[in-house]
């Protein structure tokens, strides 16, 4: 695929923003990291092992490169999740507002950051919580109440989207990367020179 | 309820002494607890997870029927109820709190309030305001429930999900036939607050209220003769179609009768109103959905002119949507039977006592459910409540008290096998010490799950391929499995899924038939694929047959590559490819799954060798190479594995 990047070196430079697509499998992580990148909708059925993209977006007057990490969903990746969950600075967990088991998986991929960051505080992580597939209101098994009390039981935002029709889609990234971007230290240059001092 | 598939349905008549209100309480398999007075059933010390849903109705004469739909989070630790309802009104009432969530969990309880009491009453504040708004009695149970500590109140979600609204439509169209004198008597039941009820069971009951006949309007009377038409079409049926038909087994009567047997003498006083069977998936093996409805009503028709339950065990697996899908034209759907409901005459809706849908994929987690209230209940009661029919234990007694309980849960869990010891599962839940929690044994047991194929021992080993192998692949080597859409793919419950390997581990096999769940049975073998301790394609031949992708798709030299490498494998790892690798083929040429080859070979294929580098550019080019591999034996599979 275009844009795909070999993960490995450059995951962890320093100036980039990563930001990991995850979520239990068939929720529709591809659809919406495709939907953000291109615009288009991908309607094949087909599972990820990993995609990567580079982009270079324009957010608050400011321009920035983000590497999306659009990961496997299916659960025997998990020694991957701990490499995604450790080196991401912003985590969008996806699940299927239609499948209620693919909400209650999420709680795996939630232990687990706790897990990786060693902390159940999630601080310096900036982590969504997306309710994916919002325009397929008649099959929808999950409420908005229950998908806001999922995402704040991490204490994070929660968003419903919809990689189909589009809707917040766009929305939800940028209120990731805006996240990474202001939990960034961005007076660390300033601040290592003060300690260099000391 | 020895002949329901999957499913075990409680059922007492908590007598009152007067009789003049009737007491009724029904629990399904997804989860039971009894409780007689206020006393939290499961408090602070549950450790059910999950989210857990339900609705409940609660039943007085005096006030007509309430139902109350609530949902809740019920996570390790945390005191939040499962889904709580019901009403405790003054007056003699029965309430039935309800429980259970797509999530699984949930808690069933069933309270008793009587002589004026509204203890029991725990209704979530929000449902309790939109089930019962206006209700006097009401206030006395919303205060009450505000003081419970233990309740979580209904979400006041807005879930389109089939079940409720089935419920919304089976007590819509009851009301709408009991459009009698008295409004308050006939309070309707609402299905509002809707949190989702698409799994675990709906409990609806009407038909308290006696509207009479001269209330019945002149639509209903119409629909009164077109039952009636109905039945005479049914009755005047070839007696050769019928037979055919009724070979299926879609619909039948249980009653206290013929659930007395020796081994469970309580049976017929215990069991109360008849109940009519209806198997959705058994009746969509007939196709003719109008004949299934022509066969179900004059199979049920007895049943209508006295008191008695429908009990309607929906497909398992599917969630939703079956009534949008173009495909699913011959498939009995919740809309055929939201349509025959609506058929039914005044009579047959009247009668009814409960309509109870109960999912059987629901029915491992609900056990759990089950056998944790049981250290906390009132055991009289529950003894009255207990499935008469899943007591059948394990014979080996020697083995560690541990183990033990996970059998029972494992029995308990399937109703399954049937047979044991009656005595035997009585005295296991009256035991006060809690069930081990399913991490705890699953940490202290390998034979199954993590051990060697090579070192398996024969009960664990089955005749060409693991038991549990062999178990997963017959259940879902089926035509309706095999078109599960992303099978192999699609989240299963986290939970089911260890409760599975618990029994398992415990040399319980768990029948996955009566689960219906493809999605759960997939993920189980992937799961022990996985955990192999020896990966089934072994570390030293990854090589070779990665080198055999590399040769022309078909050709001679890629065959034999491959067959020099598979030579190698030990017996019962090729033995257990060779199960495998048909039926996944078998899975690709079925277009309606989703799922082709490469589909497949995705999701299977990193499950099929060894994966635990910490190098993340390791473990990618591994799966790559894994899911190549899969792909390629799959591709190649009638020449690899002809005798499939």
């Amino acid at each position: 695929m275009e844009g795909e990047l070999d993960i490995g070196p450059s995951f962890t430079s320093a100036m980039e923003t990563v930001l990991a697509v995850m979520g239990p499998m068939a929720v529709g992580k591809s659809a919406l990291t495709v939907r953000y990148n291109s615009g288009h909708f991908v309607d094949n059925y087909e599972p990820t092992l990993e995609d990567s993209y580079r982009k270079t977006i324009v957010l608050d007057g400011r321009s920035l490169v983000v590497y999306i990490l659009d990961t496997a969903g299916s659960d025997q990746f998990s020694y991957l999740r701990d490499q995604y969950l450790k080196k991401g600075h912003g985590f969008i967990f996806v699940f299927s507002l239609t499948a209620r088991a693919s909400l209650l998986e999420l709680d795996d991929f939630i232990q687990q950051l706790r897990f990786c960051r060693e902390s159940d505080s999630l601080d310096g992580v900036t982590v969504l919580v997306v309710g994916n597939k919002a325009d397929l209101t008649d099959q929808r098994e999950v409420s908005e109440e229950e998908g806001r009390a999922k995402a704040e039981e991490l204490g994070c935002a929660y968003m419903e989207t919809s990689a189909k029709s589009g809707d917040n889609v766009r929305e939800a990234f940028e209120t990731v990367i805006r996240g990474i971007v202001d939990n960034r230290p961005a007076s660390r240059p300033p601040s290592k020179k003060w300690c260099t001092l000391l | 309820m020895v002949d329901v598939d999957g499913a075990c349905i409680v059922h007492a008549e908590l007598s009152s002494g007067a009789g003049e209100v009737r007491k009724e309480c029904m629990v399904t398999a997804t989860a039971a607890a009894v409780a007689a007075r206020s006393e939290p059933m499961m408090d602070a010390e549950v450790t059910v997870t999950d989210a857990g849903m339900g609705m409940s109705m609660g039943v007085d004469k005096d006030m007509g029927t309430d139902m109350g739909m609530g949902m809740g989070n019920e996570m390790e630790g945390r005191s939040n109820r499962g889904g709580d309802g019901g009403n405790g009104a003054g007056g003699d009432g029965t309430s039935v709190l309800g429980g259970d969530g797509a999530g699984g969990g949930g808690t069933v309880g069933v309270t008793n309030a009587r002589d004026g009491h509204t203890d029991s009453a725990r209704i979530g504040p929000a449902q309790a305001s939109s089930a019962h708004a206006g209700s006097a009695h009401f206030g006395h149970a919303h205060a009450n429930a505000a003081e419970s500590r233990s309740t979580t109140a209904g979400s006041a979600a807005d879930g389109q999900i089939e079940a409720r609204a089935v419920v919304a439509q089976l007590s819509s169209s009851s009301n709408a036939l009991q459009s009698g004198p008295s409004v308050e008597d006939t309070a309707p039941a609402r299905a509002r607050n809707g949190s989702s009820g698409s799994d675990g069971f709906v409990v609806v009951e009407d038909g308290f209220a006696s509207p009479s006949e001269a209330d019945l309007t002149e639509e209903a009377k119409a629909r009164e003769a077109a039952f009636e038409e109905d039945l005479t079409r049914a009755r005047a049926r070839d007696p050769a179609d019928v037979a055919s038909i009724a070979s299926a087994a879609f619909v039948r009567i249980v009653d206290g009768a013929t659930m007395a047997t020796a081994e469970t003498p309580m049976a017929g006083e215990v069991y109360g109103s008849p109940l009519g069977v209806f198997d959705m998936a058994r009746a969509a093996t007939v196709g003719d959905p109008d004949a299934v409805y022509l066969h179900s009503i004059s199979v049920l028709a007895p049943l209508f002119d006295a008191s008695y339950r429908l009990l309607i065990l929906p497909n398992g697996g599917e969630t939703e949507g079956d009534d949008s899908e173009a495909s699913t034209s011959t498939k009995i759907s919740f809309k055929h039977m939201r349509a025959w409901y609506a058929r039914f005459p005044y009579r047959a809706r009247k009668n009814v006592k409960a309509v109870v849908m109960f999912k059987p994929s629901r029915l491992a987690r609900a056990t759990l459910t089950f056998l944790r209230s049981v250290a906390k209940a009132n055991y009289d009661q529950l003894a009255l409540l207990l499935p008469l029919n899943v007591v059948g234990l394990s014979p080996s007694e020697a083995r560690a008290a541990l183990e033990e309980r996970v059998h029972a849960m494992a029995v308990l869990a399937g109703k399954m096998a049937g047979g044991g010891s009656e005595r035997r599962g009585w005295s296991m839940l009256r035991s006060r010490s809690p069930p081990l929690s399913l991490d705890q044994l699953i940490a202290s047991s390998s034979c199954v799950f993590g051990a060697r194929l090579d070192a398996m021992t024969d009960d664990v080993w089955g005749s060409a391929a693991p038991v549990l192998v062999e178990d997963a692949i017959a259940f879902l080597d089926t035509p309706q499995h095999r078109d599960t859409e992303g099978i192999f793919r699609v989240s299963a419950n986290a939970r089911e899924i260890k409760l599975i390997r618990a029994c398992y581990e415990c040399g319980r096999p768990f029948p996955f038939e009566p689960l219906r769940d493809a999605a759960l049975a997939a993920a189980v073998l992937k799961l022990f694929l996985r955990e192999l301790a020896e990966p089934l394609i072994p570390g030293a031949l990854v090589g070779d047959l990665h080198t055999a992708v590399g040769l022309g798709a078909g050709s001679a030299q890629r065959i034999e590559a491959v067959e020099a490498a598979l030579a190698q494998f030990s017996a019962r790892h090729f033995s257990t490819l060779a199960q495998l690798v048909p039926f996944l083929r078998r899975l690709a040429q079925t277009p309606a799954n989703s799922m082709p080859a490469e589909n497949l070979a995705l999701v299977i294929g990193p499950n099929l060798v060894r994966l635990d580098s910490t190098d993340m550019t390791a473990i990618m080019a591994m799966s790559q190479t894994a899911v190549a591999i899969t792909r390629m034996l799959i591709d190649e599979s009638d020449t690899l594995f002809p005798t499939q």
